[in-house]
């Protein structure tokens, strides 16, 4: 009986052992994110080892608050050429409005014919508002086209994702449509 | 225990007499053979692409009359011998309109540079770098003496990006 009791007491003990260990160990841990590293100037003249320290008032040509900015940027995917087959009014695009548009903007996309001096031009296309993160993979064009290489643009248009859909600033890519 | 050493006994050495054996079949290529060589073309066109962050507005107030906006291109994939060029016009000539009452504004580009004209050039990136920026400052000198009247007054700019060689 005696034996039992002192059986268990030593198990007990090793358990309260083990918990104590386990908490050092887990106290010991880094929490969290681990802050960098601030330059200072004894770190840079070390690092430099020619008595330079690197100066504070220094920065890169960025804006501040340039992941601010980006957030009320809109992002547009572009590309230099497409090919259409020819005689065809039915066929395959990628118009796609990037997911980083997420929550902000929807975007048009429309298709726009150059004349050979590039002032005027006829829109092939038009689209409806494209969702972020979604693709326009087929279109209807307003005629066929013959084979030959054009000047095109696509133009797009983003609208804020408010109850007024306001216009922002838009882009206008311009493209060589090869045709054959 | 003895049931099942044999059991996988069995089942390994079934598996060893059903396996084929494949290069028997093959045909072999020496110097004899009527095929002396094997050529295969391997062609992939990679098309150009990249993706551009254009401002999408500036709002001036009265205690801000200077607005920085970055233009980045990312992700850019163009031909060897091209660049990817961004540049800027203005739907009323660089005037934020409001009826028929205006108020100018201009465009440094990086702190430096503010050009003349209603379409320029903002940004550059050549092939092989695969990403660019620019800083825009918008700037006007807002003085609500010019204002005729209460309102907004906007513009709309279009951000013409081009590959060219």
């Amino acid at each position: 009986m005696k034996k039992d009791r002192l059986e268990k007491w030593w198990i007990i003990l090793l358990i309260v052992l083990f918990c104590l260990i386990l908490g050092i160990r887990i106290g010991k841990l880094p929490s969290g994110n681990i802050k960098p590293c601030n330059f200072t100037q004894n770190a840079a003249t070390s690092v430099g080892g020619v008595g330079l320290a690197l100066d504070p008032d220094a920065e890169a040509l960025h804006p501040a608050d340039i992941e601010n900015t980006k957030e009320q940027g809109v992002t547009i995917s572009g590309r230099d050429d497409m090919t259409f087959p020819a005689g065809q009014r039915e066929i395959t695009v990628d118009f796609y409005n990037p997911e980083e548009n997420e929550g902000l903007y929807y975007l048009t996309f429309e298709l726009r014919l150059y004349d050979d001096q590039e002032q005027e031009y006829e829109v092939l296309y038009t689209s409806g508002l494209v969702e972020p993160g979604k693709h326009i993979r087929t279109i209807m064009l307003s005629h066929a086209l013959e084979s030959g290489v054009y000047t095109a643009v696509i133009h797009v248009q983003p609208f804020r994702m408010n109850a007024q859909r306001s216009i922002t600033n838009n882009a206008d890519i311009k493209i060589n449509l090869i045709v054959k | 225990m003895k049931k099942a050493v044999a059991y996988l006994t069995a089942i390994i050495t079934g598996a060893f007499a059903l396996q084929i054996p494949i290069d028997s079949f093959a045909e072999e290529i020496n110097q004899d053979s009527k095929e002396k060589s094997a050529e295969i073309n391997v062609n992939y066109n990679m098309g150009s692409s990249y993706e551009i962050t254009i401002p999408a507005s500036v709002t001036f107030t009265d205690s801000e009359t200077t607005v920085e906006r970055a233009l980045q291109a990312r992700n850019v994939r163009i031909d060897a011998d091209k660049a990817l060029n961004v540049m800027v016009s203005s739907e009323n000539g660089f005037k934020m309109v409001n009826h028929d009452a205006s108020m100018d504004y201009h465009i440094i580009i990086n702190y430096a540079s503010t050009p003349e004209g209603n379409h320029f050039n903002i940004l550059k990136v050549k092939a092989g770098e695969s990403s660019g920026w620019a800083i825009l400052q918008f700037v006007t000198e807002l003085s609500k003496g010019e204002a005729l009247y209460a309102g907004n007054y906007t513009d709309t700019l279009t951000f013409q990006v081009s590959v060219d060689g």
